[in-house]
């Protein structure tokens, strides 16, 4: 409790920070209740298409007659659920290739961290095409392919930190007591390497909605689910008649990463108290 | 339209013989026209596929026994010079023109005819069982002569030999290819690296970008083609298409290239030419192909409540911005001779569609789902799409659960006409003039053949149905042959082998400085020998 509190008052110093929470909670909320307080289905041809935002329908609706405004809240919530998703799953895949390698050295090491080169050197959006264009594109290959290309920056940061504490006095200690290997790696040196994981994986999440909105621009989505990217997508094909149609949801996603990466920052100054002395 | 061919047809037996058309020049010669498309052909010649991207540019390449003229499409000379008909209609002589090469400096002759149709035509494209069924022998008595001798007459034998309908090929390549089966030949160079008579040869084609055609300096008809080049260019993005049009980057954007939401706003810019006309004997039909080899679609109310639930003047008001009329079966009704007028409109009705699939066994589950079902669309751009996102949403209000596939031409093209593997499509058939041209492979049941694109994908089996298309191909009595189609189109009306939606209509557009562009009924499926650019 105390630490939480600590925390805060140091995420606190940082307005810009608080600002961006401020902003995230409001989309968080946007993509929990929006839905039920504006209870319209986005894939209904509700009126007539490329109708200007107007009492009736308030952002206007998009090609096919759709409302946009419901299009942006159902969105919210699979454009933050993958992003979400792809991040959790792309951080624990990350920790666990990064640990291994960084504790343990050598040959494993060697195995590891090429692989993790492998899929640093291809550029992430093109594998990310690449893996949906093989799966088909749905929810899950998308997440998947997301994820899959996101891992390797987590690995190698990861990997730095345990190199840089696995021959500390305290993790010398811990062996000589005989603590097996899993205990050392999961109790005493994750809890140390945790805190830029933290901050790198929170900055991920933007990094994964802007990914999946690429994606579904470009077609390869999940066509039976909204998001903001298929939004613009759609919008793109009358970008010359109906260009808010494409504004709206570009926006959002605009203020949305940037919302996560100011949070972000926020959270490296909160967790490395050292690099604030600069 | 049939009435006209066959007044054409009837003065062409008379006369015995036409000249060749008079030889007039190009009002200007040289130049590349630029033509928009997407998606990308997925092979050069219609022998793979006649699906619309492919026959706009195999049709520049090879080259059928005649052309037409006008909307009527009247029969002129092609690769064969004249021709006659013998009186009971049941002998075609035509004379070949001399001197003609293939792109590759051989010598084109009888033989590459009789080859091409028994080979290939007539065994592997869609409609080739239905143009060369009657067929019962072709000779060639000289190298410039060839017949065609039928087992009863075929009221549209003169209208067959388009150049997207009956190409001819080279012999001296197709003897290289196994031609025991249809995959080897789809698969063959013929399809990849084409060598046509045509009046422009392939130059170039980098996949995923542009195809290009050069001029054919050995053309039959001297001084032709006028233009110098013919670049297809495939832009997949509807928006950058339509501002290609704009900036007068390309010249042409045929057979609705353009999304139809744009088609609007480039029509009345004042360098842009656009017209429906010119596809007059192609007449357009959409709906959904169905397949009733499984549950719950093989329940003519499951496919009734399906037909119900979609609205067809909201696709056409809203998803073909107006561009289109509600169909109401296999035949189109812009079709004057053949529509059957007695056909009553489909309904919009939802609780009707419910009770229907009540009735049928289908009873919503605790989630308000009653079955699921998969559906894949045309992939022929962004209008396709937005149909399939509407079918998705009409049918989960009726508690029918839909999961859409999306994949590229050639996949798509597999999984409904090779593999069946699929619930639900959107498609679109060309009616042509005559329904036993254009309708009858979609519905008689020799035609569920794997591979043969746009055919009986359905595994609609109907022994009527098989019995009155066989009786009206040879029917010569005209008030018969209508009766026969109209019951054929009431039985498919009520039954639904297919969820009929839309009767679309193409828009053609150009940039004013191309002219020629129409000039027959089948307008973009010609050779384009006369069309210039200033």
């Amino acid at each position: 409790m105390m630490g939480l509190l600590v925390f805060w008052r140091r995420f606190r110093r940082n307005r810009a920070a608080v600002a961006g929470l401020a902003v995230l909670l409001l989309v968080v909320a946007a993509a929990i209740i929006g839905p039920v307080l504006h209870p319209i289905d986005p894939f209904d041809m509700i009126g007539r298409p490329t109708q200007l935002p107007s009492a009736r329908f308030l952002l206007g609706t998009d090609v096919s007659g759709r409302d946009i405004l419901a299009g942006l809240l159902h969105g919210a919530r699979v454009s933050l659920v993958v992003g979400i998703v792809a991040s959790l799953v792309a951080t624990a895949f990350g920790l666990l290739v990064g640990a291994v390698a960084g504790y343990y050295g050598g040959a494993v090491d060697n195995v590891l961290m090429r692989c993790t080169d492998f899929f640093l050197t291809i550029p992430s959006f093109v594998l990310a095409i690449v893996i949906v264009a093989i799966f088909q594109p749905s929810i899950v290959t998308v997440t998947s392919a997301i994820a899959a290309v996101s891992w390797p920056s987590v690995a190698r940061l990861v990997r730095g930190e345990f190199i840089a504490q696995r021959d500390r006095d305290y993790v010398r200690a811990c062996r000589a007591l005989g603590m097996k290997d899993r205990e050392i790696i999961l109790r005493q040196i994750l809890p140390n390497a945790l805190p830029p994981v933290i901050v790198v994986s929170s900055l991920m999440v933007a990094t994964a909605i802007l990914t999946e909105s690429g994606l579904s621009f470009l077609g390869l989505s999940d066509p039976d689910v909204i998001s903001w990217g298929y939004q613009i997508g759609v919008g793109r094909t009358v970008l010359r008649v109906a260009w808010w149609m494409s504004a709206i949801p570009g926006i959002t996603i605009l203020v949305t990463v940037l919302a996560i990466n100011l949070v972000g920052e926020g959270l490296n100054d909160a967790l490395n108290p050292r690099l604030q002395q600069r | 339209m049939m009435s006209t061919t066959s007044k054409a047809f009837l003065a062409a037996a008379s006369l015995m013989t036409i000249a060749t058309a008079a030889s007039a020049q190009c009002p200007k010669s040289g130049g590349t026209l630029t033509y928009l498309y997407h998606p990308e052909p997925t092979a050069l010649s219609t022998v793979a596929t006649s699906a619309v991207p492919v026959a706009i540019v195999a049709t520049k390449i090879y080259e059928s026994l005649l052309t037409y003229e006008g909307a009527g499409m009247t029969p002129k000379p092609g690769l064969a010079e004249s021709w006659t008909v013998s009186d009971d209609q049941k002998t075609y002589t035509f004379k070949l023109r001399q001197g003609v090469k293939w792109h590759d400096g051989k010598p084109f002759s009888a033989e590459d005819v009789k080859y091409s149709i028994e080979k290939v035509v007539r065994p592997y494209t869609s409609r080739g069982r239905v143009y060369f069924g009657d067929v019962e022998a072709i000779e060639v008595p000289d190298p410039h002569t060839v017949v065609f001798r039928l087992k009863a007459p075929v009221p549209f034998f003169m209208n067959v030999f388009q150049p997207g309908e009956a190409p001819i090929l080279p012999k001296h390549i197709l003897e290289t290819i196994d031609t025991s089966a249809a995959g080897p030949v789809r698969q063959s160079s013929l399809m990849r690296q084409p060598v046509g008579t045509g009046p422009f040869k392939l130059k170039e084609w980098t996949r995923g970008s542009h195809v290009i055609l050069e001029r054919n300096p050995d053309y039959w008809r001297k001084g032709y083609p006028c233009l110098d080049q013919l670049v297809l260019r495939v832009l997949p993005d509807g928006a950058a298409r339509a501002i290609a049009m704009e900036s007068g980057e390309a010249d042409v954007a045929p057979m609705s290239a353009l999304p139809e939401a744009e088609i609007e706003r480039i029509a009345k810019l004042p360098h842009i030419q656009a017209t429906k006309e010119g596809a007059e004997a192609l007449g357009p039909n959409m709906w959904l192909e169905v397949n009733l080899r499984e549950k719950p679609l093989d329940d003519v109310r499951v496919r009734r409540a399906i037909s119900m639930a979609l609205d067809r003047s909201r696709i056409v008001d809203v998803i073909w911005y107006g561009q289109g009329t509600p169909a109401t079966g296999p035949v189109v009704s812009g079709n004057p001779n053949f529509y059957n007028k007695a056909l009553k409109p489909y309904v919009h009705d939802l609780r009707g569609a419910n009770r229907l699939l009540d009735e049928a066994g289908y009873k919503r589950g605790a989630d308000g789902v009653r079955f699921r079902l998969s559906q894949h669309f045309l992939p022929y751009g962004e209008t396709w799409v937005r149909l399939g996102e509407y079918i998705r949403q009409e049918l989960g209000k009726v508690g029918i659960a839909v999961d859409t596939r999306s994949l590229d031409l050639a996949g798509w093209l597999k999984a409904i006409y090779t593999d069946w593997d699929f619930n639900l499509t959107s498609t679109f058939s060309h009616n042509y003039s005559d329904p036993t041209i254009g309708v009858q492979r979609t519905f008689i049941s020799s035609s569920i053949a794997k591979g043969a694109t746009f055919t009986n994908s359905m595994g609609y089996k109907n022994a009527r149905v098989d019995e009155l298309f066989a009786k009206a191909a040879r029917e010569t009595d005209k008030a018969a042959r209508k009766a026969q189609f109209d019951e054929i189109q009431q039985i498919l009306h009520d039954e639904l082998p297919v969820i009929f939606l839309v009767e679309l209509s193409y828009t053609s557009l150009w940039n004013k400085r191309v002219h020629g562009l129409i000039t027959n009924g089948i307008s973009m499926y010609s050779s384009w020998d006369a069309v210039w650019k200033e």
